[in-house]
């Protein structure tokens, strides 16, 4: 009996020695939560758009003097929606009383970084929400942007303005 | 069995087991606040969180702090967020150190020996191909010694 007491007491040494040396593991749980924003942002090169006199019958589509220039569009936007860009114009070409219809501009894009712009040609509008020249999900886009204007005897000389306005939307 | 020898073996098991129950071995795992929160605007604005970790070990003893994503941050509609876009900067060094989430392998948090308090800032890459949505996800930290 003392013998067995004896075997016990060491091996009671033992294991208060293996508590020493930490052989298990405590789990602590954290939750993470995100919360990610739609957002934004749109640049253009250029704040102009010309289009230059030209010869209807040797030139029918005028080429704008910016063509090329370049458009980044940044979005976030949920996974089961689509961002758009949108260009509204504020009126028709005019110059005093006379009139070119905006929907003789249109514009076609090219896609550099992405796919998001509309290769088009994509005729402008003066109607809300005007005409979509991109959409997609969420990313980072870079394209290039070209301007036309439909060419015709029949528009009267002068210099005619309009304005117009693109909106990039993340819903 | 004697008598004795009896009370002998109670006496080891009274030993091993308050510590188990305690955690490893005596040592405490103490991570405050038990939520993450992260608001991600727009780019390049860096979404930011942190908790506090403490470990309590009785003596001297040697331990390892681990963290694992259980997956990737989902939302509801099924977007996700790969674990690998939130680092963390653990203070003080050289214990707590630097590093990349991970759902796949448990990523080093801290080591050391004894006692240690420290604060694990966590950063979520803001990136614009991140959809818009609220998502969640459970981390898990181990703390075990060898």
């Amino acid at each position: 009996m003392r013998g067995k007491t004896v075997v016990l007491a060491i091996l009671a040494l033992m294991l208060m020695g293996a508590g020493a040396a930490w052989g298990a593991t405590a789990t602590k749980d954290v939750t993470l939560s995100a919360t990610v924003s739609s957002a934004a942002k749109l640049t253009l090169a250029t704040s102009t758009v010309t289009f230059p006199d030209a010869d209807p019958d040797t030139v029918p589509s005028i080429s704008a003097n910016e063509n090329g220039a370049v458009v980044t569009a940044k979005v976030k936007t949920g996974s089961a929606t689509t961002a758009t860009l949108k260009v509204l114009a504020a009126d028709d070409l005019k110059s005093g009383s006379d009139v070119i219809p905006i929907t003789n501009v249109t514009s076609t894009a090219t896609n550099t970084s992405g796919s998001f712009f509309l290769a088009g040609p994509v005729t402008w509008s003066n109607t809300s929400p005007g005409a979509t020249v991109g959409q997609g999900n969420s990313g980072s886009f870079a394209g290039t942007f070209s301007w036309f204007l439909a060419n015709s005897w029949a528009y009267a000389t002068g210099s005619y303005t309009a304005t117009a306005t693109y909106t990039l939307t993340a819903p | 069995m004697s008598v004795l020898a009896r009370l002998v073996l109670v006496t080891i098991l009274g030993l091993a087991s308050p510590a188990a129950a305690a955690g490893p071995a005596g040592g405490q795992l103490i991570v405050t606040p038990n939520t993450l929160t992260f608001q991600v605007s727009m780019p390049p604005s860096v979404a930011a969180a942190e908790v506090a970790v403490q470990v309590i070990t009785p003596g001297r003893i040697p331990w390892r702090l681990t963290v694992i994503a259980l997956g990737p941050l989902q939302s509801p509609d099924g977007a996700q967020i790969p674990a690998s876009l939130m680092t963390w900067q653990g203070s003080p060094g050289p214990a707590f150190v630097n590093g990349t989430l991970s759902s796949s392998h448990p990523q080093l948090v801290a080591r050391g020996e004894g006692a240690k308090a420290g604060v694990v800032r966590f950063f979520l890459k803001n990136r614009w191909d991140l959809a818009e949505g609220r998502y969640s996800q459970r981390l898990l930290f181990n703390l075990s010694s060898p």
